[in-house]
């Protein structure tokens, strides 16, 4: 966990020095992210298209703004992301102001989700998905039908022993993705 | 001083009952208590995130777009994450729910190949994994159920889905189906919200008739769609589009 923090930091590093594989291996790691979020708030795989590419647009062009000791460059990127869903939304609710002047369309949810608390819990569903299917069924198990380690092993019929050990190292897998995009050292 | 062990620190994270020397080690050590409150927020995270997919990489021209307007090197290509998945051009609509349905623009989202049946993968992986619900101890109170009724391309299908709550708050889903399908295939029980913009799998339907767990954050009133799909085994565990039966649940 250690390694991808320090990781994290070193591509950081390079990025705001201005290296452009920096870039493309940062849009290799977060692009899917940013593109998950978009099209989960704005619904259109389009839309979505054109935020992710503003966003890395954005992140290239004011990379001399951010700063690796002050935050995550994932959180910073995520920031960049509300952003620019929400000026999507903005346009959005624009363009049928001028267009669908006799409008049905009521209540339409354009204010944008909490993003950050979305992203974590689009990549710890990310990482889950990742998982091997014996440890996957067994932290699914735990987290969503509240099962013991022991009424695991009675289900999954398989040693006590081996439910606690994909209890915790999933559990660090998770937590390390997490800190990934959090930490900032 | 000796720590708790990882193991057990990971299982109290989960909310299993801590043991007498467990409680006196902590009440001294708060290295193994920092440990338990990390390890406890990823839970928290990690329950909150039921039902969402694995995460969905952009189209490759989205990557060249960028580098078009950015003028970087043509041949500069974006670094794979370590454990990248295959990438899909689009979000692959899950289920052709209602084809005389005329979609509302205000209903203009996405419709998720939501992975909740991330379980399900593990029994079409595994085999062996069995992951509907023990069976309930009492039958509980019927607190909902559901006519569930043939789609087009299964004219003789018929079935129906109650949903009861136990002494213990947990909601069993209970379903019959007449249906057989071919080998090869399996049937796997969906709960969908009505616009189809979420799905959960339950589990597989082995024989005509079965229970499964409504996980405890699974909310009802917006999950209130009870879907019986016929599955490929071929390791997706994405719905296959391919309904059986499918009724609203009535309280």
């Amino acid at each position: 966990m250690t390694t991808a923090l320090d990781d994290a930091t070193e591509l950081a590093r390079r990025f705001a020095a201005g290296d452009e594989r920096a870039l493309a291996e940062i849009y290799g790691q977060w692009s899917s992210l940013v593109y998950s979020l978009a099209i989960r708030s704005l619904g259109d795989a389009t839309d979505a298209e054109d935020v992710t590419q503003k966003v890395f647009v954005a992140a290239w062009q004011g990379r001399e703004r951010f700063d690796p000791a002050r935050a995550a460059l994932s959180a910073w990127l995520v920031g960049i992301t509300r952003h620019t869903i929400a000026d999507t939304h903005q346009a959005r609710t624009r363009e049928r102001a001028i267009t669908e002047q006799v409008s049905a369309i009521t209540g339409d949810e354009t204010a944008p989700a909490p993003e950050v608390d979305l992203a974590d819990r689009l990549l710890i569903a990310d990482e889950m998905a990742r998982l091997d299917p014996l440890p996957r069924a067994v932290v699914r198990l735990a987290f969503f039908d509240d099962l013991t380690h022991l009424q695991i092993a009675d289900r999954l019929q398989i040693p006590v022993g081996t439910v606690k050990s994909h209890i915790r190292r999933s559990l660090n897998k998770l937590r390390g993705r997490l800190e990934v995009s959090h930490g900032t050292h | 001083m000796e720590h708790t062990d990882p193991e057990v620190l990971a299982l109290i994270a989960l909310g299993e009952p801590l043991t007498d020397p467990v409680v006196d080690h902590l009440s001294l050590c708060a290295s193994c208590r920092h440990e338990i409150e990390a390890l406890r927020s990823t839970v928290s995270v990690a329950r909150s995130a039921i039902g969402e997919a694995a995460l969905q990489a952009p189209p490759a021209r989205v990557w060249q777009s960028v580098r078009a307007e950015l003028g970087l090197a043509a041949d500069l290509e974006p670094a794979a994450p370590a454990s990248s998945e295959p990438s899909r051009d689009s979000p692959r609509p899950v289920v052709q729910l209602d084809v005389s349905r005329e979609r509302r623009a205000r209903i203009r989202r996405l419709i998720v190949p939501i992975a909740a049946s991330a379980a399900a993968a593990a029994i079409v992986a595994g085999g062996v994994l069995w992951w509907g619900a023990t069976a309930p101890r009492d039958t509980g109170q019927l607190i909902a159920s559901a006519q569930l009724d043939a789609l087009p391309d299964w004219p003789t299908a018929s079935g129906q889905a109650t949903v009861s709550e136990r002494a213990d708050g947990e909601r069993v889903v209970q379903v019959s189906l007449d249906t057989e399908v071919g080998d090869g295939v399996v049937r796997e029980v969906w709960l969908l919200t009505e616009n189809v913009d979420g799905l959960i799998s339950l589990g597989l339907l082995t024989g005509s008739t079965g229970e499964f767990l409504v996980p405890a954050s699974v909310d009802l009133s917006q999950f209130s769609v009870v879907d019986i799909s016929a599955e490929p085994l071929d390791g997706d565990p994405t719905h296959s589009g391919d309904s059986i039966v499918r009724g609203p649940l009535n309280a």
